[in-house]
This record gives structure tokens, sequence and C-alpha cells, in this order.
């Protein structure tokens, strides 16, 4: 770390998200607007000098002697997290170790690794794992009229209501693994602002030519669905648990394979209504 | 030897263990073992009956009346052999020689449908990084730090 202080860092910003505080400094001031870009939803400027963790940015580039290109290089504390020569990929990986860093050390919120959208005052939540498809149904249900929370997380408080961390949605093209931001205005939608108790979790993911036929699961199936999405339940099972416990006794338990999400909304929308 | 139905004393473990109780279930989160158990009604009833002083007949009894329906042992030992496995008694348990194992689907058909059959699901509580989006993370050259679906490009999951 030391030697790492040792370097000239020309600019900084420090925030607090949902209780972490994160610092981030770079060898380049202008760089910094780029970091903006990738901070979470939710973040707020902080004057403390005191973080939780420290992102030193490197900018690579062009050097003084010809056909020689620098390397951009990502520190998280004193661990080198990223090393390319393309600029958005270290900052890509600077948002992933950011979140998940985030994600788990929020001290008054769990973090469920799922999708969430509000209809009429209730919150849907899909939990899924990378690839499930959980974007795409989030983007399906917004252009159908629903609320957007979010695409990744969804952040949970003491009394089970979900908070929105409505970042951009990532939407993978077909048969990619290359995904494209999207603001949820670009869908029509809109973006959720109030806390929300939740009526429906739908356990789900993709499948092509799929038949949608879901069957109710019982709360305590719920609670273990949730849990397997759980980023903090490792660290912190005591916080999570009941968390976790006082969402599914609220809301109902719907599982089943989707084929195409379209096909699946009205279905969806429907039983948080029934 | 194994000991008789009336000698087993079965206890529920406490120690390193969450528990949440739901109207019908209760789910326990085994610290030590950073798995989670959800037990339905009827292995719950069971479990919460594992005291040290009451005997394998006597859950039965308390069940039937619990439950309004008659219940035998064997539907307890059922249950006492899924707790057993899923390291939620204090000891384990041993069916006495006398009584035969029975699977789900003979209790099924010997209880029918009044009463459901003791179960208990469990599931490993993942990994933080499990539980995270793939995309963007460190890989350097390590593909299976990226997990099912997402592939390394050399330094990071996509």
């Amino acid at each position: 770390m030391q030697k790492l202080d040792r370097l000239v860092w020309t600019a900084g910003l420090s925030f607090t998200a949902y209780g972490v505080r994160v610092g981030v400094r770079v060898n380049r001031a202008e760089a910094l607007d780029q970091v903006r870009d990738y901070l979470p939803p939710q973040w707020k400027p902080s004057s403390s000098p005191m973080v939780d963790r420290l992102y030193s940015l490197v900018v690579g580039g062009s050097d003084s002697r010809p056909n020689v290109r620098r390397f951009n290089l990502l520190y998280g504390d004193a661990a080198r997290l990223a090393r390319s020569l393309e600029l958005e990929s270290v900052l890509r990986s600077f948002e992933s170790d950011m979140q998940y860093y985030i994600a788990e050390a929020a001290p008054r919120r769990v973090f469920v690794h799922a999708g969430v959208i509000g209809w009429r005052g209730r919150a849907v939540l899909i939990p899924g794992r990378s690839f499930s498809g959980k974007t795409t149904l989030v983007a399906e249900l917004v252009r159908a009229g629903a609320v957007y929370y979010s695409d990744e997380y969804a952040v949970l408080d003491s009394s089970g209501r979900v908070h929105p961390y409505a970042r951009p949605l990532a939407i993978r093209q077909r048969e990619s693994t290359e995904s494209e931001r999207r603001p949820v205005e670009s869908l029509g939608g809109s973006r959720g602002g109030q806390p929300l108790s939740v009526g429906l979790v739908v356990v789900t993911e993709y499948r092509s030519g799929a038949r949608w036929r879901p069957r109710w699961l019982s709360a305590g199936q719920g609670a273990l669905a949730l849990l397997n999405n759980t980023v903090s339940i490792q660290r912190n099972p005591e916080a999570a648990f009941p968390v976790l416990k006082r969402v599914v006794s609220q809301a109902r338990i719907l599982k089943g394979a989707r084929g195409e999400a379209k096909s699946v909304v009205d279905s969806i929308l429907r039983s948080l209504s029934e | 030897m194994v000991k008789s139905s009336a000698q087993q004393l079965p206890i529920a473990r406490k120690e390193g263990l969450l528990v949440e109780t739901l109207p019908d279930e209760v789910l326990v989160y085994d610290l030590d073992r950073k798995k989670a158990h959800c037990l339905n009604q009827t292995a719950a009833l069971i479990w919460q009956h594992c005291d040290g002083r009451t005997s394998v007949s006597e859950i039965a009894l308390a069940l039937s009346d619990h439950l309004n329906a008659p219940i035998d042992e064997e539907v307890v030992w059922y249950g006492l052999n899924h707790l057993s496995k899923t390291r939620l008694l204090e000891e384990e348990v041993a069916r006495p020689g006398e009584l035969p194992s029975v699977s789900r689907r003979d209790l099924i058909r010997k209880i029918g449908l009044a009463v459901s059959v003791p179960l208990v699901i469990s599931v490993l509580a993942p990994q933080a990084s499990a539980a995270n989006s793939c995309f963007g993370r460190l890989c350097a050259g390590n593909p299976s730090v990226c997990g099912a679906g997402c592939t390394c490009n050399g330094t990071t999951c996509q």
C-alpha cells in the first residue's frame, strides 16, 4: 500500500452507498468523470477521509516513447484487481468489485441477487444467478407498465421491504455474453423511489421452448430460494436470515421454468394481483 | 446393540443454529455447516418434541394429538432419520431392528394425505461471489472463478 501511496494522485472522491464508505483516487483528474458513470445507484458524496475500501486507478494510455502504451491498472486497497489496455474493461472491473463489496458489507441492508419491479404498490422479486434471464424478464415487465427497481439486487431492509437499486439495465444480446447498458427510460419505463413490501417471489429461469406452468411453493421453500442468492448469508447470517423470513411471510412464491419473457408477463402480474 | 423405541430419547440440537418459525414450517440455519433447512410441519413437530425426555412412541402420540390424525412410530422414525442426516439432532438415532425401514412412497400409502410425510429440504449457503453477477468479475485466466454460464476472457468474466 505504501508503494501505491507514493504515486502521484491528482484527484479523488469519496462516497457512501448503503452505509458503506468507498474512496477512489486517480492519477489523471479527467478520469474521475468516467469513474462517476460506474458508481452505484444512490451514492452520496462524502467528506470523510476514512473509507472502508479504497480504489486506486492508474490510467495508462500512450507513452512519450513511440509505439508504447501503458496499461490501465486498478487496485482495491493494496491488491491489484485489473490490468488492461482498455480503460473501459478496467472500469467494469471496478464496478463489479465495488458492487460486490457493498452488497456483502452493507450494514443495514440485505442484498439478494435478483431482479425487482413494482406493480400497484407491491414488489415482485426474481432471484437468480447470472444468465438465468432476470434482466430480460425485468425489461419485459417494465415494458408492460411495471416500475423498475433493479435488474441486479433486491436491497432489503430489516422489515423485509425492498429498496431501489435502479442502475441502467444490463441487457445481453441473444447468444452473446456482451451486455449493453440501457437506462430504463429508453424502455418507456420509470424507476421506483419508495421502498415496497414484497408481494410475489418468482423463482424462474429461461429455458428454450419451455412452457410456463408454474406452481406455488411454500414460504419456507421460498426462503431457501432467496437464501441461495443472498450475498451476505455466509458473512452475516444473523442479520440476513430473519429478513428473508419476513419477506416470505408476506409474499407468495411462484416457481417454474419459462420460455420467452413476453409470454409470462401477464401471468406474473396477474399472480401478484390475485 | 440398537436400543428399542422406548429407550431412545432423541435430543434436538440447539447450539450453532438460527431458527425462524413460519406458520406451517420451521427454517433453520446451521452456522457451523453454513446450511439452511426447511422443516415441514410434521418434521418441525417431531424436532420440537426431541427434548431428551420424550420417547419415540410418545412423540407419535403427541403428533397424533396435534395433527388430529393417527400417527404411528414409523412416521416419527422417518422424520428422525431426516433430522439426524441433516445434523439437527444431538446424537444419531437408530431405528430398532424390529421395525422395517420404509420408503417415502410406503409412508404416503400408509398415512394417506391427511398428514404430510416429514420432510427436510436443505440448501448450502452460497459464497458471496456465487450469489453475485459474474459479469466483470476478475478471473485472470482462471475460468472457474466465473462460475456456471460465464466465461473468462483472459482478465474478466463475461
